[in-house]
């Protein structure tokens, strides 16, 4: 019999042993730690709020089911990112898409889907008028994130949202290192290009 | 045209209005009760010392038929011999004087016969070994070996009944 682990100071690692053990809360622990990155990433990618919570479920599913198959030797955060954006990914080349709809998600085709599908942006707490140009630049950045390449995008919410370091986003991936590298700097590079006319107002 | 390119670089990695844009991109959290839909789906593993306990009868029954059938004998045997225990405590007195009655009438004419034939035939066994006459360390040698010769026939009769034993092997080779 193992000796009870505190969970929520445990690394990924030790919660994922308790998990081996048949221990519940550990895979509630790790749904914990990783469902909101993940929902985020494949949210922000599909732009839909029901496929996203659906894509999540199946990659967690996935996951805990293999929990078995997972070798150590990796880090935990690298296989559930990788699973969640090849879920996005095979979502998107399923429907055949390769451009994004600047307001709504890509699958969303009447008025009312993509007013349903559009990103919200929430409160910051800053001043009327800072809240005002902080609001116009998230839902700018929002939109142009989703103008990106699927890759470009899964790049830049790893490194900027989830703060990965880059040699994890290219195990993610399953890219070279500086492969990586340029795709941020050319993600970047555009997204630069798409704020450029809200860069006068905020300057 | 270089240093244009380095400088452009530099704008790209070094734009403020940008990184306060990336640092505004929050998390999105799921609907409520995600977790618990997720573990809806999830089939946990038993606890660890049912998965001991289950791989150890897995290795138990990969041993061979011969180990299933000696674990059923024994089974069998322990529960007879409890069942029968049971059964004399609880008709303890009933059967010791049934038991009684039964030896004064069968069992002590039987035991006496017994005896007779045994004395009979190791007077005639005794006769016989004197009539041949042979000298004891000729006694000795026979008795080692018959011992021998019963060892050895346990020794292969159990190399024989191992799984994948290699004289099984060979008796079970086509011709």
């Amino acid at each position: 019999m193992t000796s009870p682990l505190d969970l929520s100071t445990a690394t990924d690692q030790e919660v994922v042993l308790q998990a081996r053990e048949g221990h519940e809360a550990a895979y509630r622990e790790l749904i914990r730690r990783y469902q909101r990155p993940v929902f985020s990433l494949i949210y922000r990618m599909v732009r839909d709020r029901e496929l996203s919570e659906d894509l999540a479920q199946e990659t967690f599913v996935k996951v805990l089911n293999a929990i078995d198959r997972y070798r150590p030797e990796f880090k935990f955060s690298s296989w559930v990112f990788k699973i969640a954006n090849n879920a996005a990914i095979d979502h998107l080349r399923k429907k055949e898409l390769d451009t994004l709809s600047l307001e709504g998600g890509p699958d969303a085709v009447t008025p009312e889907r993509i007013e349903a599908t559009a990103l919200q942006i929430g409160d910051s707490g800053e001043s009327p008028l800072d809240e005002l140009e902080a609001r116009e630049l998230g839902l700018a950045i929002e939109r142009a994130i989703g103008q990106l390449r699927p890759e470009y995008q899964t790049c830049i919410i790893l490194r900027h949202v989830e703060g990965r370091p880059y040699d994890e986003i290219a195990e993610i991936l399953g890219l070279p290192l500086g492969t990586v590298k340029t795709y941020i700097h050319r993600a970047r590079a555009e997204l630069r290009d798409m704020l450029d006319p809200l860069r006068e107002t905020m300057q | 045209m270089r240093e244009r390119t380095e400088k452009d670089r530099a704008a790209v990695d070094d734009d403020p209005i940008l990184d306060r844009a990336l640092a505004s991109l929050a998390h999105f959290s799921p609907a409520p009760g995600f977790e618990d839909r997720v573990m809806a789906r999830v089939v946990t593993p038993a606890p660890m010392w049912i998965q001991r306990l289950r791989s150890r009868r897995r290795s138990l029954a990969a041993t061979g038929r011969l180990w299933r059938l000696a674990a059923g004998l024994t089974v069998a045997f322990t529960t007879s011999t409890f069942v029968l225990i049971g059964f004399v405590a609880l008709n303890a007195a009933g059967l010791k004087e049934s038991l009684n009655g039964l030896l004064a009438e069968v069992g002590l004419p039987i035991w006496r016969a017994l005896l007779g034939i045994t004395a009979r035939v190791a007077q005639d066994a005794y006769l016989l070994v004197q009539s041949v006459a042979l000298p004891g360390p000729v006694w000795a040698a026979i008795g080692v070996g018959g011992s021998l010769t019963m060892v050895f026939n346990v020794w292969m009769l159990r190399r024989l009944i191992q799984p994948g034993a290699p004289e099984m092997a060979r008796l079970n080779a086509p011709h």
